[in-house]
């Protein structure tokens, strides 16, 4: 069944005059004259920049932008204060200096984790990694915050109180799984979580964690398994909306998305399919619930990668001699309260290179000359 | 004529409040169409644009608490920026100046080339159009003004425009709806207002 323009066909089909009075006033107007998006996504960065300073001193500074290039073969960022991204327990940097008694201690509480995680009964099924905002454990002896490096017992219901809350977690199975604003969740086993409200993304290939781990969401409509990929999942009164990012989920009775593909399952079991690409507004809230990077040391090379990783984008590099030298530029600084998708516009041009953003693709580029 | 801006005070508000939604959009929207008026004033200059349109936006992010809603958000953030484009004539001399959104600036550097012979009103004044409907795309959301400019510029069918966007065909529909009433009302509001005083935006 074609789904096309309701009017009748033809190069003179009738319009009403709000159309018309529309295309003469763009026709007059003609096309938007084209940015230069690495200009706009600057300016951009630094309106956000300037948004997280208004909020407050809790809101971590972002690592500047137009940072100065050390040597043709690192490239060195502004370092930010206090480098913590958001909420979260990890400070790579700050990681390193942890007294060896911390760290065994780490150890023997992640064995001891592992070791419970087997057994029956109130046995941890995840660990939160961070927190933005609230999340609250609602277990039967009551309501209780819950702080980056909590451990949360099967059975447990998480929420997120708010739009601005997330939570990032790490599933027993590896999985790590997301939490939007406003989100309960209950922790049925470590590859297992029942959705009650809300939304979540989850990645089963983010690092620690297994390729191919299997995850499960039940949801009032219907059970979201994943064949291992990077999806979200939202309840809706209508019923629920899965999109997904990579791999493919089945959703109820084997109803399969690819990646590229929303599918809204509804509450009469209708099945809508619509196309969502894995980069966009949809995603922006993932986006800002990701991990942090530490670029210290790292190559420019696994920088990108993180990045059009967690922004859904691809890569691409604007001849294939730069995809070799981004494998030996050495960054160096950190990246503070950057997001994902923010980051390469100020790390590029630290490392002496352009970044272009174009219908999903980055496109990493030498300047032009002026 | 009274044009209502209380979607922009509503917006303001609610980045006061700290509402991530809202400073989302507008960091998604502004910068956009900010730079666009940046680079239209400076005669292409994207280095002194971008330097400009930054510093605007910084200091108006600082005084977002005084912006009342007497003009819309937008204007009000380029009268913030024609500030900083003023200051920056002042300080390199042989810019080329550049012409004021609405022709009327006490302060706008006197340049002989800037008077205008008879006859070249009408073409400032479809120039003054075009830019209005230029910075409401920049201000809508992407995809509703990509919609917008396929069908009405570009003149391609619904299906086309879904298969490009990405969506159903009966999104795209929804995009086209909602783009053209999104449209209707920014546009008039820009229409129906003068860029407020020069004075608005001096940083403290």
């Amino acid at each position: 069944m074609r789904d096309d323009d309701r009017r009748p066909r033809g190069r003179f089909a009738p319009e009403d005059a709000e159309e018309a009075a529309l295309r003469r006033l763009l026709a007059e107007a003609g096309p938007r004259p084209p940015l230069a998006e690495d200009d706009v996504e600057r300016l951009a960065a630094a309106t956000r920049e300037a948004l997280h300073r208004r909020a407050g001193p809790s809101a971590a500074p972002a690592a500047g932008e137009g940072p100065g290039a050390a040597g043709a073969r690192s490239a060195r960022l502004p370092t930010a204060r206090a480098g913590r991204r958001w909420g979260g327990a990890s400070n790579p940097r700050r990681a390193v200096w942890l007294p060896l008694a911390a760290l065994l201690a780490l150890a023997l509480g992640i064995g001891a984790w592992w070791a419970l995680s087997r057994g029956a009964g109130a046995a941890p099924v995840a660990r939160v990694e961070a927190v933005r905002g609230t999340l609250t454990a609602n277990a039967t002896e009551g309501d209780s915050p819950l702080a980056a490096g909590a451990v949360v017992e099967r059975g447990t219901r998480l929420c997120t109180t708010g739009g601005k809350s997330g939570a990032r977690l790490r599933l027993a199975g590896g999985v790590e799984l997301r939490l939007d604003g406003d989100t309960c969740v209950r922790a049925e086993a470590g590859e297992r979580v029942a959705l009650l409200r809300g939304g979540l993304y989850a990645d089963t290939g983010a690092a620690g964690g297994s390729r191919g781990a299997a995850l499960a969401v039940d949801t009032p409509f219907g059970t979201v398994r994943d064949v291992g990929t990077r999806f979200a999942v939202r309840l809706l009164a209508a019923g629920v909306a899965v999109a997904v990012r990579e791999g493919a989920v089945l959703v109820g009775d084997g109803h399969r998305a690819e990646a590229g593909e929303g599918l809204l399952l509804g509450r009469d079991g209708t099945v809508e399919r619509r196309a969502v690409p894995p980069w966009g507004p949809e995603w922006s809230w993932v986006v800002e619930t990701a991990g942090g990077f530490a670029i210290e040391g790292r190559t420019l090379a696994d920088f990108l990668d993180w990045s059009v990783r967690e922004s859904g984008w691809h890569l691409r590099y604007a001849d294939a001699g730069l995809a070799a030298e981004a494998e030996g530029i050495v960054l160096h600084g950190d990246l503070g309260a950057l997001r994902p998708d923010e980051a390469p516009f100020v790390v590029l041009p630290g490392a002496g290179l352009e970044g272009r953003l174009d219908d999903g693709v980055l496109i990493v580029s030498r300047p032009a000359r002026r | 004529m009274t044009v209502d801006h209380s979607a922009d005070l509503d917006l303001v508000r609610r980045m006061l409040a700290g509402d991530g939604a809202a400073c989302d959009l507008f960091a998604e929207r502004y910068p956009r169409a900010l730079y666009r008026f940046a680079l239209s004033r400076l005669a292409g200059d994207r280095e002194l644009a971008s330097d400009t349109a930054q510093t605007a936006m910084t200091k108006a992010l600082a005084r977002l608490d005084t912006y009342r809603g007497d003009a819309s958000l937008l204007t009000w953030l380029c009268a913030c920026c024609r500030n900083e484009i003023l200051m920056a004539f002042r300080g390199r001399r042989g810019v080329p100046a550049a012409v004021p959104i609405d022709g009327d600036d006490g302060e706008a550097p006197h340049d002989p080339a800037l008077e205008r012979p008879p006859g070249q009103e009408a073409a400032l004044l479809a120039a003054e159009r075009a830019e209005r409907v230029h910075l409401v795309l920049d201000l809508l959301p992407p995809q509703q003004a990509r919609a917008l400019e396929m069908k009405y510029l570009e003149h391609l069918p619904v299906r086309e425009i879904a298969g490009r966007l990405g969506v159903t065909a009966k999104a795209a529909e929804s995009l086209l709806s909602r783009g053209r009433s999104a449209f209707r009302t920014m546009h008039e509001r820009l229409a129906n207002e003068r860029l407020p005083s020069l004075e608005a935006c001096d940083a403290r």
